[in-house]
C-alpha cells in the first residue's frame, strides 16, 4: 500500500487525508495538534450557562479574566473567547516579523478553523479564471465536502455569485432581526439590485440544520461564540476523528515539522520534526509528502527546507489576504425589543455587491448582535457606563455589523522570506505586505454604497464607527506557492505537485493564484480533496 | 481596611452605580479575584489616575461624575478599567440578567424621550466634573493611562 505523509490537521490537511484514505492510500499525519478541553455542560443554553454554572464568569471570561476587553488594550471589538484559547497557543520554533500584516497561526488539532465562523462560499468560474481548472472541475469536490461536513444555505438572489452545489441542507431558522432585514430587502429588491448592485440572501454555513450521523442539528442554544458544544458547527477535528477510525491512518500529534530533507535526486526523503515534549528531533521517512500547514506555515517550512538544503534564502511572492471592514449599524425598527439569545449567533445573511468586473465582487456578511459580550460595545459609547447600560438594554436587539470582504491579487511586493540571523536556531519568518493601489478609494466608495444600502434596509451607520481591519485579520491566507501550468520554480502544477520537488504536493491556500472576496476554507477543503484524487 | 475589604466596598459602590443594586457574593468574589489577577492593568498609573479612583469609591453619584469625565478625558484610566471589569462580571452572572438585558417597555418615542433627559444630565455632570477635575489633570500634567478620545 502506498504511503502519503501529510503535515497539518487543518481543513486542508484533513480533507486531503480523508480523500486519500478513500482512494486506498495509507496516510500518516504529522501535526502539533493542541487539543481543547471537553465542552462544559453541553446541553445548557447560553442563559442556562449564566444561571446554572457555579462560575459562569470563568466560562465566559476565562479563569484569568482574559476575556475582559479593557479600554485602551484592544483595537478590535472582540477577541477569541477563552474556551478557544488553545487554538491560539504558539510553538517556540516559529518567530515572525511583519510589515503591514498581522499574521495568525494555529497549532490546534483542526487548525484555525477550530475558531472559525463556518462561512462556506464556493468560488465561481469568473473567480477561478486564474486557476488551471474551472468550476465544473471543482463542483464534485464541493458537493462531496458539503455532504461530509454539512452546509446549509439556499438557492436565492445570491446564486448568481455563489454557485449552488449539491449537498446543501436547508437554511437555519432566522433570528428576528435578520428576518426583518430580509423582508425589507424583498420589498426594495428592484431598487437595491438595479441601482445599488446589491443582492441579499441567506448565508451559507457549515452548520447542521438536519441531524447527520452522530452530529445533531443546531438547537439554537446561542453558544456558538464559545464553541458549539454539540458539534452542530463543523470543525476539522471531526474529520480528523473520522480519519482516525481508519486502520490505514496514523496520527503523530505533538510534533512541529521544521523542514524536509531531500536525496541527491531531488526527491523528498524525510521530514524533521521537533517533539513538543522537548525530546530528540525525530526524522519521519517519506514516500510522498503533502504540506498542509496553512499557507503561511507551509511557506515557512518550504523556505526553511530550501535554506537548509542549499544555504539559499528564497523570497516567496504573491502573499494574499482579504481586506475586511467592519461596518456597525443600528436598526431603529428593532429598538425596545428583547434580543434573541436562543438563536444561531454568527452571520445569517450575506450581501453580494457587484463590481465593474466579476472579480471585483464584494462579499459582505451580516451579523446581528445577540449573545456576544456587551461590555466591549458599551465601553465605546460616548456616554458614562450607567447611561451606556441603559442604551444597550434598549438597542441591543437593533445592533448589527456588516463584515465586508475585498478580493486580493498576487503582487510581487507582497512577500515572505526568512531572516536566518547569525547562529539563530530557527530562522525568523518575515512577512511584508503592500496594499494594492487605489485601495483607500475602493474602501471609501464601498462604505458610501453600503451606507445607502443599509438606509434602504431601514438602518443607519453611527458616525465614526467603520473599522478597517488590519491586513491578516481575515485569516484567508494564500498565493505564495501558486499553481502554474508552466513549470516555474516555487510554483506547483495544476494538481498542486511541486515543480521543484517531484514527490511534494501542497494542499493548502499557498497554491491559490487569486483570492476572491470570499471566505476561502470551503475551497481549501474541496481543492485538497481534488489534489488527493489527482495523486499517483 | 484590608485590601479585600477595600475592594468589596469598591465593588458595592460601583455596582450600585452601574445597575442600582448591591452585588451578590459571587460578583463580589469574582471582582476581588479579577482585580488581583489583572493587577497590572487595573492599578492606577499616575497620581491623577489614583485620585479618580479614590473619588469614585466615595459614593455612586460621584462614581458617575468621575466616570463621565474619564470617558472623555481619561478613557483607559484605572477607574474606567475597573468599572468595565465589574460590568463584564455582572453580565456573566445569570442573577443580573434582567438588569442588563430587559428593554424598557416605552417603545421608540419613550426611548428617545428618556435619552433626551439622560443626555441633559450627562452634560450637567460632565460640566461639573470638568470644572473640578480638568484643572487638576492639567496641573498634574499627565493624562491617566490612555489618550483622551471623543
Ligand atoms: C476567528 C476565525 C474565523 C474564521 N472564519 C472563517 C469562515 O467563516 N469561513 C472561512 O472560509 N474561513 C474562516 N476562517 C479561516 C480558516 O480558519 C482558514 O482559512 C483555514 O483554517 C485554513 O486551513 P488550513 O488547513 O490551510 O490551515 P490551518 O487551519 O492554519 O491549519 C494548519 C495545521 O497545520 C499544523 N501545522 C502548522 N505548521 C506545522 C508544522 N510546522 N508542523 C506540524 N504541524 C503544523 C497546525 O497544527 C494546524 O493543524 C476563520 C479563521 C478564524 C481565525
Ligand atoms: S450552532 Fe450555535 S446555536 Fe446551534 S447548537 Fe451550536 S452553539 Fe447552539
Amino acid at each position: 500500500m502506498k504511503r502519503i505523509t501529510v503535515i497539518g490537521s487543518g481543513p486542508s490537511g484533513v480533507h486531503f487525508a480523508r480523500a486519500a484514505l478513500s482512494r486506498g492510500y495509507a496516510v500518516e499525519m504529522i501535526d502539533v495538534g493542541y487539543a481543547p478541553s471537553p465542552p462544559v455542560s453541553p446541553d445548557a443554553t447560553f442563559n442556562e450557562i449564566k444561571t446554572g454554572l457555579d462560575d459562569p464568569a470563568g466560562y465566559l471570561l476565562g479563569t484569568a479574566f482574559e476575556g475582559i476587553l479593557l479600554p485602551g488594550e484592544q483595537e478590535e471589538f472582540y477577541g477569541v473567547p477563552p474556551s478557544k484559547a488553545y487554538a491560539q497557543r504558539q510553538v517556540p520554533w516559529l518567530q515572525t516579523r511583519s510589515r503591514n500584516f498581522a499574521p495568525m497561526f494555529s497549532f490546534a488539532r483542526g487548525g484555525l478553523a477550530e475558531m472559525w465562523t463556518a462561512g462556506c462560499y464556493p468560488f465561481n468560474d469568473a473567480e477561478l479564471t486564474a486557476y488551471p481548472f474551472d468550476y465544473a472541475a471543482l463542483a464534485p469536490y464541493y458537493a462531496d465536502v458539503a455532504g461530509n461536513i454539512g452546509i446549509n444555505g439556499e438557492a436565492d438572489d445570491l446564486a448568481g455569485f455563489l454557485p449552488v452545489h449539491d449537498g446543501l441542507q436547508e437554511p437555519l431558522r432566522l433570528d428576528e432581526h435578520s428576518a426583518l432585514l430580509l423582508n425589507r430587502y424583498a420589498s426594495k429588491r428592484e431598487y437595491l439590485q438595479q441601482i445599488l448592485g446589491c443582492h441579499v440572501g441567506r448565508a451559507r454555513q457549515a452548520v447542521l440544520s438536519r441531524d447527520m450521523g452522530e452530529r445533531k442539528a443546531c438547537r439554537y442554544s446561542g453558544r456558538c461564540i464559545w464553541g458549539c458544544p454539540t458539534d452542530s458547527i463543523y470543525t476539522p477535528s471531526l474529520t480528523l476523528d473520522e480519519c482516525m477510525r481508519s486502520a490505514h491512518f496514523t496520527y503523530h500529534g505533538g510534533y512541529y515539522a521544521t523542514h524536509f530533507s531531500c536525496g541527491d535526486d531531488g526527491q523528498v526523503r524525510a521530514v524533521c520534526a521537533q517533539p513538543l515534549d522537548g525530546g530528540e528531533v525525530r526524522e519521519f521517512p517519506v514516500d510522498t509528502l503533502v504540506l498542509a500547514c496553512g499557507a503561511l506555515g507551509t511557506s515557512k517550512l518550504y523556505l526553511e527546507s530550501v535554506y537548509r538544503q542549499t544555504g539559499e534564502v528564497k523570497v516567496l511572492r504573491g502573499l494574499m489576504d482579504n481586506r475586511q471592514l467592519l461596518v456597525p449599524f443600528l436598526n431603529p425598527g428593532m429598538i425596545g425589543r428583547q434580543y434573541q439569545a436562543d438563536s444561531y449567533q454568527y452571520n445569517q445573511l450575506a450581501i453580494g455587491l457587484t463590481g465593474d468586473t466579476p472579480e471585483d465582487y464584494v462579499h459582505c456578511l451580516v451579523t446581528t448582535l445577540k449573545t456576544a459580550m456587551q461590555h466591549p460595545v458599551i465601553e465605546r459609547f460616548p456616554l458614562d457606563l450607567r447611561t451606556g447600560i441603559h442604551v444597550m438594554r434598549n438597542i441591543h436587539a437593533a445592533l448589527g455589523v456588516v463584515n465586508v470582504n475585498f478580493h486580493d491579487t498576487r503582487r510581487d511586493d507582497c512577500t515572505l522570506t526568512l531572516d536566518v540571523g547569525e547562529g539563530a536556531d530557527s530562522p525568523q519568518l518575515v512577512l511584508d505586505y503592500v496594499p494594492p493601489a487605489g485601495e483607500q478609494e475602493r474602501i471609501k466608495q464601498t462604505v458610501r454604497r453600503l451606507k445607502k444600502i443599509l438606509r434602504q434596509l431601514g438602518c443607519f451607520v453611527p458616525p465614526g464607527m467603520v473599522h478597517t481591519r488590519p491586513m491578516g485579520a481575515s485569516v484567508h491566507y494564500a498565493g505564495t506557492l501558486p499553481m502554474s501550468v508552466e513549470p516555474r520554480p516555487m510554483t506547483v502544477s495544476a494538481e498542486c505537485r511541486s515543480h521543484d520537488f517531484p514527490n511534494l504536493y501542497i494542499a493548502d491556500g499557498a497554491t491559490f493564484p487569486f483570492l476572491p472576496a470570499k471566505n476561502i476554507t470551503f475551497t481549501l477543503m474541496a481543492n485538497a480533496a481534488r489534489v488527493a484524487a489527482c495523486i499517483d | 481596611m484590608t485590601e479585600r475589604a477595600e475592594l468589596l466596598t469598591e465593588c458595592r459602590i460601583f455596582s450600585r452605580y452601574l445597575v442600582d443594586t448591591d452585588p451578590g457574593n459571587y460578583v463580589c468574589d469574582s471582582y476581588v479575584a479579577a482585580v488581583r489577577q489583572l493587577r497590572e492593568s487595573l492599578s492606577p498609573t499616575s497620581s491623577f489616575d489614583r485620585l479618580l479612583l479614590r473619588l469614585a469609591r466615595l459614593h455612586p453619584l460621584i462614581t458617575r461624575s468621575v466616570d463621565v469625565y474619564a470617558r472623555f478625558f481619561a478613557p483607559a484610566s484605572s477607574i474606567r478599567r475597573r468599572l468595565i471589569t465589574l460590568l463584564a462580571i455582572i453580565e456573566s452572572d445569570g442573577t443580573m440578567l434582567d438588569r442588563l438585558e430587559r428593554p424598557d417597555q416605552a417603545g421608540l418615542p419613550g426611548f428617545i424621550g428618556g435619552m433626551l433627559w439622560r443626555s441633559l444630565l450627562l452634560v450637567v455632570l460632565l460640566s461639573i466634573a470638568m470644572l473640578i477635575l480638568l484643572p487638576v489633570q492639567l496641573v498634574t500634567g499627565r493624562p491617566a493611562r490612555g489618550r483622551p478620545q471623543a
